[in-house]
This record gives C-alpha cells, structure tokens and sequence, in this order.
C-alpha cells in the first residue's frame, strides 16, 4: 500500500474491527510509514484516556427518588395493571386464582346457559338441564291440562298436544331430533327444562310447569 | 410497593430472561438487581452524554422508570445490557434535544466528572494533572455532536465492539466505524493533538 489509509481505516484497524486482507495491508503499511504509526499512536491515546475516565456512581439519593417514583406508578396502575399486580404478588397468588377461575367459570356456565336457551328459541339442538324439584311448583296429575292457551293430553304414548299429530312431546322436545327442533320452533314460549324419563317440564310464560303422567289405574 | 431497591446484590451472571420473568411475576427483588448491576453504567454513560450530573441523574431515573415499565416484556433477543443501553441512549438524546436551542454549553467541570483515573500514588501535581486532562477530555466531548459522542463513549469508555453499537443505536457497522473515527478525529483537533 503505497498510500496512506484514511483515519477511519487506522481507527478501525485500532478497534480490531477490519476484515483480515485490510488489516494485513495496514499492517504492511505500518511498518514501513512512521507517519501513520505516529497517527495509530494517536488514536491508542485517546482512546486509553477516555478508558481511564473515572466510573461514576450514581448520586445516594437516586435510590430513593427512584423508589418512590415506582411506588407512584404503581399507585396510578389502571385497574386492569393492578389486577393483574394483585395477581401476581407471590403471597396472594394462591387464592386469588382461585377466586378468578372460579369467577370465570361462572361466567363460563351463564354464558352456555343463556346461549343454549337462546339456541333452543332458534330451533337449535340445546342441552337441557334437570330442574329441581322446586322449580315445579305444579303437579297436576290429569289427562288433560291447558297451558298458555294449548291444551295437552296424555296418551298411551305419553303427552301430545291436542290437535297436533306426531312424537310424543317428550321425545320432540329431549331427542333434540329435526322433528324436535321444527316442533319447539313453533312453540317458542314451551321451553323444555327437563330431561327426565317420563316427565316433561315445561316452562310457559315465565312458569317452570311439570306433566306427570297419571297414576296408573 | 415495597423497598425493592435495598436487597443484596445478586450475582452477575443471573440470566437475563430469568430476571425479566421475575420482575413480570412482580419479585420486587429483580429490579432491585438490575439496579445494581447497571446504575452505574447507565449513571456513567449518561454523565458522560449530558455533561452535568444533576441532568445525568435525571436521566439515570427515568431510564430505571422505562426499565421497571417494561422489564417484563424484554424477551432476550439481545442482551439486558444493550437493551438498557439503548434506553440509556435514546434517553440522553431525549434530554439533549429538549435542553439546548441556544447552545448551551455540555461540560459542568464537576470534579468528579472531570477527573481521570491514574493508577497508583501520585503526587498532588500529577493528581491536579490528571484533573485537568479528564477536564479537557470532558469538554472536548461536549463539543462532539451527540451522535458522535455515543459511538465514541459505547466504544472507549464502554469497550463495545461495533455490531454492538450498531445495535444499540439501530445503525449498520460501518456506519458505527465512520462515526467513531469522525468522533475521535474532531476530539484530537479539539485536543489540539493534530
């Protein structure tokens, strides 16, 4: 190399950050240019001196600023952050999750109740629930009962509505079969709670009603 | 929120990913560690950037505060160190950019920013020396543009090697080796060594 490297060459080559074939031209150049050695030897300086600045710690007080800006942040937290702080503090942890799967899945089992109730009112198939026996407050035991306007009678194959042809009502409304879908599609205020065998529960116009079968003779 | 920053220091070589997930899943004593390990590098570099230690101290907080926000998010693609050193960064250039329109010098010549580390005894003229040579650095570098500046400290007073400078100021190595060369060329002739 017959020319002199720029500085940013010698810098470089200073910092080891040149490829291999650069560094052996500098180096070749080197030893026989006093004038960029002279240079290289300038930047070897400088760079050790600004090494030996003297490390600085930071002021005592920071630690104390910095805990108390923190303990504001963490005061200002939007109540989802905090939630989540909560949730995450080591000694609440246990019991806090708890707590939230269990609010979780109460949401979970309100949701697919109100869901399947809704999908029933569609025609779709629904998953019915036993109600409790509470929830029944009628048990009349006749052949023949009037509810909302329909009159509904027992057969020998069990209630039927009058008029009407077809399944049995308790297989229309448990099988969750086309026929049944079709059926409670249009009966939408008959809302059927039960899944017992031989029993229908019925809920019309707000009122959970049960058709028993009558007592054999 | 508890004393976080009073604990023992833990050891270095705690992995940085571990660090992170238990400051996420809120251990008061990770951010505690990370301050210990990188308050004075991040104290250090932010002097060295603004010139005066009240602003670096300013500075240094709020880089702690980004650092508490977001400690829980880092995810270790590179290392704690040079992620808090580009926050370190950005910072500065942050306050920089707010603080001087007219010019304003860098340097405050506080003692403890200006001296230069010389080992051994020395005499009081070679202490009083050292002084003046670490004055003169510090007000040569804030002659440098802030640019400059942080290629030449990542490099020399912090010993990164350019694909670490580039990574933590997002520009390419060769840009890194021209700016640090630039830097180092203009503090010599301000040094009055050309």
């Amino acid at each position: 190399m017959s020319e002199h490297p720029k500085f940013e060459i010698l810098s470089g080559y200073h910092d080891g950050e040149l490829e291999h074939a650069e560094r052996e031209r500098i180096e070749n150049h080197l030893a026989s240019c006093g004038q960029c050695r002279h240079r290289l030897d300038g930047v070897r300086g400088l760079s050790a001196r600004l090494n030996r600045l003297a490390t600085l710690e930071p002021p005592d007080e920071l630690r104390g600023r910095l805990e108390r800006r923190v303990a504001d942040l963490e005061v200002r937290k939007d109540p989802v952050q905090r939630l989540e702080s909560m949730l995450r503090g080591v000694p609440l942890q246990p019991s806090l999750a708890v707590i939230f799967a269990l609010i979780i899945a109460l949401a979970v089992i309100m949701f697919l109740f109100v869901h399947g109730v809704d999908r029933h009112r569609r025609g779709l198939p629904v998953r019915l629930e036993p109600a409790a026996s509470s929830e029944a407050p009628e048990k009349p035991s006749a052949t023949i009962r009037q509810l909302a306007g329909r009159t509904f009678e027992h057969t020998d194959q069990g209630w039927r509505e009058q008029g009407l042809k077809g399944d049995r009502i308790e297989q229309m409304v448990l099988s969750a079969s086309a026929p049944g879908r079709r059926w409670l599609a249009r009966h939408p205020s008959l809302v059927p709670v039960s899944r017992l065998p031989g029993r229908v529960l019925l809920e019309v116009d707000g009122h959970v009603v049960e058709l028993v079968n009558p007592a054999p003779p | 929120m508890e004393a976080f920053l009073t604990g023992a220091v833990m050891p270095s070589h705690q992995n940085d990913r571990d660090l992170a997930e238990r400051h996420r899943r809120g251990d008061p004593q990770a951010f505690s560690e990370v301050y210990e390990r990188f308050s004075s590098m991040v104290f250090g570099l932010a002097y060295r950037m603004i010139g005066n230690r009240e602003e670096a101290a300013d500075v240094a907080q709020e880089v702690f505060l980004r650092i508490f926000r977001h400690l829980g998010r880092f995810r270790g693609r590179s290392s704690l160190k040079t992620w808090i050193y580009r926050i370190t960064v950005n910072q500065c250039h942050s306050s920089l950019s707010h603080r001087r329109p007219s010019g304003e010098p860098l340097a405050d010549e506080h003692p403890d920013g200006g001296e230069e580390i010389v080992a051994g005894e020395l005499s009081p003229e070679r202490q009083a020396a050292g002084h003046e040579l670490g004055a003169r650095l510090n007000r040569a570098l804030a002659e440098l543009s802030p640019k400059l500046r942080a290629a030449v400290l990542l490099r020399d007073l912090e010993g990164l090697d350019y694909r670490e400078i580039g990574r933590i100021l997002r520009i390419r190595p060769g840009t890194v080796r021209s700016r640090i060369a630039r830097g180092r060329e203009r503090l010599r002739q301000l040094l009055g060594e050309m």
